[in-house]
Order: structure tokens, then C-alpha cells, then sequence
């Protein structure tokens, strides 16, 4: 059908770029070059499904953890006796341990905000719609936040302060920041001091006025940013400089017991913010300048937002 | 000699500073763990190793077997085989060590299930049409091309995928699977003709 290539390497030294002129002059006059051309440039275009390394070290940890009891071949009764006494003590411990006072867990509901102090004096600040636990009994050792969602934190100096997020950590020694963590991405703010960003790929060292984001293919990127000492959203003000509808209508979800409506959605962006305490103003605050219409239900749960 | 002694003595860190910087720190943890290689074993380490290599190698699964949830369960599978064995495994043989393992996971799987996992690939759209027609047409390339890559056998798509996706260098390959430089090319060079045989003939 086609004629056949000089050798079995030909077309891999092509994509190299290791071909000789005339090699390459001949594999461009071939009846079938436009079709290898196209299948080796369309293949870069194929897709990865989705992966988070935080919920896969998770899941390691815990797979761990389970398989931790090797299984041992029982050779008498009287081992059976004490695997049965040692289970005894075994639940007794775990029962114990049940008792103690469990790992606190901070958890926000829609529009709520709460704050805290962390044992070291630490504190942190939790907006809507988000998640934080510790183990104060480890926290002497190691002082690890678990996060979702987004949160403030102003670090008292001293050994290594780490904030772990589903797609992420964030690392300090003593620094006041924001992280923004939500389903795979992740977004920091360093507001003193230095920060440590540990995504998949190279980490990144933040100072204080730049804001580092997770880029999809899993790098991070570094912007300087003008910066009022504290996050707008302690003041009632959810900024969104910059960011694309979509965000803001999910954020403005998180402020208000809201459903959004945007009909004919498409990637626009917004500079701007919006009121934490007014749907109606949060409203027009967006949608004036974007030149989009709202229509409020009377129940107010639910808006339709629309082009003028 | 205790940490602070050796750090002062290897000039990483002036002596009596309050506040190490933390560059200094990673790096004086990836000497002493470079040092003594069942420094795998603490949790710390073994993270950062996860961090490093848990992406690739189960995108690695990926291109072998074309299913997102069994690649990761084995990626699963061939870190906690490291852990189980981390006293034995030094920091710098960490990559060889999981992809090696993975690879022969990989193989039992399919031995045990006798048959070759289904590959399903998603070849994401390009962003720029300019009539109805060449989105027709582009459409139907790439259903082509991805059902031509899914019959490719899993040896001449691993090289590809790799080659393709990941950007890797055939050297790079050659090192990942433990085969010349020379058999890389030829996989490749394979795969191509292949594909274009392959997408003629749906």
C-alpha cells in the first residue's frame, strides 16, 4: 500500500529531529506524511484523567495502616490463646483511645466564618464552606493543619508549620498567610514573612505580597500582589480580582444560601468583589459591570442571571 | 555528633542562627537521608518521594493499561511494597525500585485476569474551529486516533505514550524500562506505522 521506510528507527529519529536533509526531504514527498504528521502531533493532545497526590498519600497511609497486621500462620491453641488475650488488650486500648478527647475538627457551613487559636498560640481564621483538623496530642512534634477550603493563618515562630490541602502543602516557620484550597486546586498567599509551596512538581518559596497558584499541569506559578495586611474576607468583603465568572458565582454560593443560574456561561473575567452581608448589593456589584442581568426568587435561594 | 554539630561543620548553617532558613534545612535532611539510605522508612522522606514519583508512575500505568482506577491501585500497591521493604531500598534506587515493581504488578494483573484491561483514552479538543465542517472532521480524527492507540500493543504504547504525553527523551525511556536507547526508537518508530495503518483501516 505504502512504500516501506528506510529503517526500523526512521520514524523516531524523525520526531528527534535527527534526520539528515535528504532523509527528511524523502519522508516529506511520502503519499502517507501528512497523516504520520497529524497522529504525532494529535497524541500530544490526549489527556490524563484527573489525579491528586494529597488524597493518594491519604489513601497510602491508610492502606498502610490496615495491612499493618502481617498475616501470621497460627500453629497451636495455645497462640490462638494469647492472639485472644492480646486482642483484649488490643480493644481495650482502642476503646482507651476512643475515650480521649479527639482531634478537634472546625467545619463551616455556608456564608459562617469561624476562628481559633492553635496550641502554640497560632491562630487561624476559617471562611465558608470549609474544613480543619489537627491532632493536638502530636502537636508538640509536629505542628500540621489539615485544610479544605480556605483559611488564614498567623504562625507563632518555631520548628516547621505545615498546612496540608488535598493537592498540596504548604510549609512556614513563622508567617502569616492565606490558603485557598478547593477539590484539586490551590491557591497561596504569603502576607509575612516566607512561605513553602509543595505541589507535584518543583516547590516554590513565596515572600511576603505574592500569591502562588496551582497551574493545572501541576507547576506552580508566582505573582506579586498588592496587599492590605489582612485577607479582604475578615472585613466582610470576598475578593475576586481577576478571577473567572464561574469562581465568583461559586464563591458568592459560599457566602449565601444561593443557588446560581448563569445562563450561556462563558469564561469572562471579573475585577472586583462583593459584599459578604448583602446578597442583593453582592448582586449588582457583579453583574453591573459585567453587563449581566439577575433575576432574585422571592425566597431569595435562588437567582438567574442573564445577559442584557 | 548531633545534627547542629554536622551542620556547622558542613557550612550549611552559621552557627547559633534562630531562625534556619528553610532551604538550608531541606537540604541538610536530603544529605543525611542521601547519606544513610534506610532514611526511606521515616514517614517524611517516604512522602517526598511519593510526592515525586506517585504522578508518574501512575501515569506510567496509565499508558500501559488505559484504566485510571486500576493505574492508581497499582501505583498504590507499588509504594506500599517499597515501604514494606524500605529498609533494603536506598533513596537514589527509589524510581528503579517502583517502577520495576509496578511493572511486574502490572503483568500479574493482566496474567490473572487473562485478558488485555480495555484502554479508554480521551483525546482533549482542540480550542480553535473555524467552520462546522473542520470540527466535523477533527472530531472524527481524534475518535480514529484514540481508538487506533487503544489497539496498539501495550509495549509500542507505553514508548509512544510516554514520548508523547509525558515529553520524555528516549534515553529517559530507555532508563524507565530497562531497554536500549536502540529498542526505544524502534517501539516508536513501530507505533507510528502502526497508528497510521490503524486509523486507515477503521
Amino acid at each position: 500500500m505504502s512504500k516501506p521506510f528506510p529503517d526500523d528507527t526512521f520514524l523516531a529519529r524523525w520526531l528527534n529531529g535527527e534526520l539528515s536533509q535528504e532523509e527528511e526531504a524523502d519522508l516529506r514527498a511520502r503519499a502517507d506524511f501528512e497523516d504520520i504528521r497529524k497522529i504525532a502531533e494529535g497524541s500530544t493532545q490526549i489527556e490524563v484523567p484527573s489525579f491528586s497526590e494529597g488524597a493518594a498519600w491519604e489513601k497510602l497511609l491508610a492502606a498502610r495502616q490496615e495491612g499493618k497486621p502481617e498475616k501470621g500462620k497460627i500453629r497451636s491453641l495455645r497462640i490462638l490463646w494469647w492472639v485472644a488475650a492480646a486482642s483484649v488488650l488490643a480493644l481495650a486500648a482502642v476503646g482507651y483511645w476512643w475515650m480521649q478527647p479527639k482531634a478537634p475538627q472546625f467545619a463551616t457551613q455556608i456564608g459562617e466564618q469561624i476562628e481559633g487559636a492553635l496550641p502554640d498560640g497560632s491562630t487561624y481564621q476559617l471562611n465558608a464552606v470549609g474544613k480543619l483538623d489537627y491532632d493536638p496530642t502530636r502537636w508538640a512534634e509536629r505542628r500540621e493543619v489539615a485544610l479544605q477550603g480556605e483559611a488564614f493563618f498567623q504562625v507563632e515562630k518555631g520548628s516547621v508549620f505545615t498546612v496540608v490541602t488535598p493537592s498540596g502543602a504548604v510549609s512556614v516557620l513563622g508567617t502569616s498567610f492565606n490558603v485557598w484550597a478547593r477539590g484539586d486546586q490551590l491557591e497561596v498567599v504569603c502576607y509575612s514573612g516566607k512561605v513553602k509551596v509543595v505541589a507535584s512538581r518543583a516547590p516554590v518559596e513565596i515572600e511576603a505580597g505574592q500569591k502562588a497558584v496551582l497551574l493545572e499541569d501541576g507547576s506552580l506559578s508566582t505573582t506579586n500582589l498588592q496587599l492590605t495586611p489582612t485577607p479582604s474576607w475578615f472585613r466582610g468583603w470576598t475578593d475576586c480580582e481577576g478571577l473567572p465568572l464561574t469562581r465568583v458565582f461559586e464563591e458568592l454560593e459560599r457566602q449565601y444560601q444561593l443557588d446560581v443560574n448563569w445562563e450561556n456561561e462563558s469564561y469572562r473575567v471579573y475585577e472586583g468583589g462583593f459584599p459578604n452581608d448583602d446578597l442583593e448589593q453582592a448582586l449588582k456589584f457583579i453583574c453591573d459591570p459585567m453587563e449581566l442581568q439577575f433575576e432574585l426568587s422571592s425566597d431569595k435561594t435562588s437567582v438567574r442571571i442573564f445577559a442584557k | 555528633m548531633s545534627i547542629g554539630e554536622f551542620s556547622v561543620k558542613m557550612g550549611i548553617l552559621a552557627p547559633k542562627t534562630t531562625a534556619p532558613d528553610v532551604k538550608c534545612l531541606l537540604l541538610l535532611l536530603k544529605s543525611i537521608s542521601m547519606a544513610k539510605p534506610d532514611q526511606i522508612c521515616e514517614q517524611s522522606v517516604f512522602k517526598e518521594l511519593f510526592w515525586a514519583y506517585a504522578r508518574p508512575l501512575r501515569n506510567f500505568l496509565y499508558y500501559k493499561c488505559g484504566d485510571p482506577n486500576l493505574a492508581e491501585d497499582l501505583m498504590q500497591e507499588a509504594f506500599l511494597r517499597m515501604w514494606a521493604a524500605c529498609q533494603k531500598v536506598s533513596y537514589d534506587k527509589a524510581k528503579a525500585f517502583l517502577f520495576r515493581v509496578a511493572n511486574n504488578l502490572f503483568l500479574d494483573e493482566v496474567k490473572h485476569r487473562k485478558v488485555v484491561a480495555k484502554f479508554q483514552l480521551n483525546i482533549s479538543k482542540p480550542v480553535q474551529h473555524f467552520t462546522p465542517q473542520d470540527e466535523l472532521e477533527e472530531n472524527e480524527f481524534r475518535a480514529r486516533l484514540e481508538d487506533a492507540i487503544a489497539r496498539l500493543p501495550e509495549k509500542s504504547r507505553e514508548v509512544f505514550l510516554l514520548n508523547r504525553i509525558e515529553g520524555l527523551k528516549y534515553r529517559e525511556i530507555a532508563l524507565l524500562l530497562d531497554i536500549s536507547v536502540k529498542a526505544v526508537e524502534k517501539r516508536m518508530h513501530k507505533a507510528l506505522v502502526e497508528l497510521r495503518k490503524l486509523s486507515d483501516l477503521i
